[in-house]
């Protein structure tokens, strides 16, 4: 059961990317073992995909990573 | 006939630069929440993507209003309904740099949605989108 919501993830992510980025669009959201794992598309040209992963119980930010457009993980 | 060629290339490659630098601008003014500037910025990034399209096409585009008849025919002969809706959109964050009228959150998703066609517009004369 996850404590901190999907709201609250989202809101979150946002807050961290705003510091970061110039635009955010949330791509998918899922909840795997424990985390939230939110993709959002922050290129502005192109498409820019990165991952942050949420501790559902928490709400710490326990993972941040660019994924290439082919879906694969680019750390 | 080759200089002709050589000139069209060169008006496209200058518009295109330009685009960078707007998109570059439009994007640190997001950033700082200066979004009447990031309006005007995202504004000059699609009409220059478009005078670059139409440069290729050996078109010179001098007013609003060409821009606004060049971008109709584009979508139709691209069959991308797209073009024409970021037009739309960046015509009204070309207004909202006068008159700030439009909420941020509005700001941002119409911005992020015309830099997308914008992008996908470079990328389709060959161009690398950062």
């Amino acid at each position: 059961m996850a404590e901190f919501e999907l709201e609250d993830a989202i809101e979150k992510a946002e807050k961290f990317f705003e510091k970061r980025h110039s635009t955010m669009n949330l791509e998918s959201t899922r909840l795997e073992d424990g985390n939230w794992h939110l993709v959002f598309d922050v290129g502005f040209l192109s498409r820019q995909l990165k991952e942050i992963k949420i501790h559902a119980r928490s709400g710490k930010i326990v993972g941040y990573t660019s994924i290439n457009t082919d879906g694969k993980e680019d750390t | 006939m080759s200089a002709q060629i050589d000139a069209a290339k060169n008006e496209a490659d200058k518009y295109a630069s330009m685009v960078l630098h707007y998109s570059h601008n439009a994007e640190k003014y997001l950033k700082s929440k200066d979004y009447h500037k990031a309006s005007e910025m995202t504004w000059g990034t699609m009409t220059c993507a478009l005078k670059a399209v139409a440069a290729k096409k050996n078109k010179n585009i001098n007013s609003h209003r060409d821009l606004g008849k060049f971008v109709k025919i584009l979508s139709k002969q691209e069959q991308n309904k797209e073009i024409f809706y970021s037009f739309s959109l960046a015509s009204m964050l070309h207004r909202n740099f006068y008159e700030s009228n439009l909420d941020p959150i509005l700001v941002k998703s119409m911005c992020s949605h015309v830099a997308k066609t914008v992008g996908m517009l470079m990328v389709k004369m060959k161009y690398q989108a950062p």
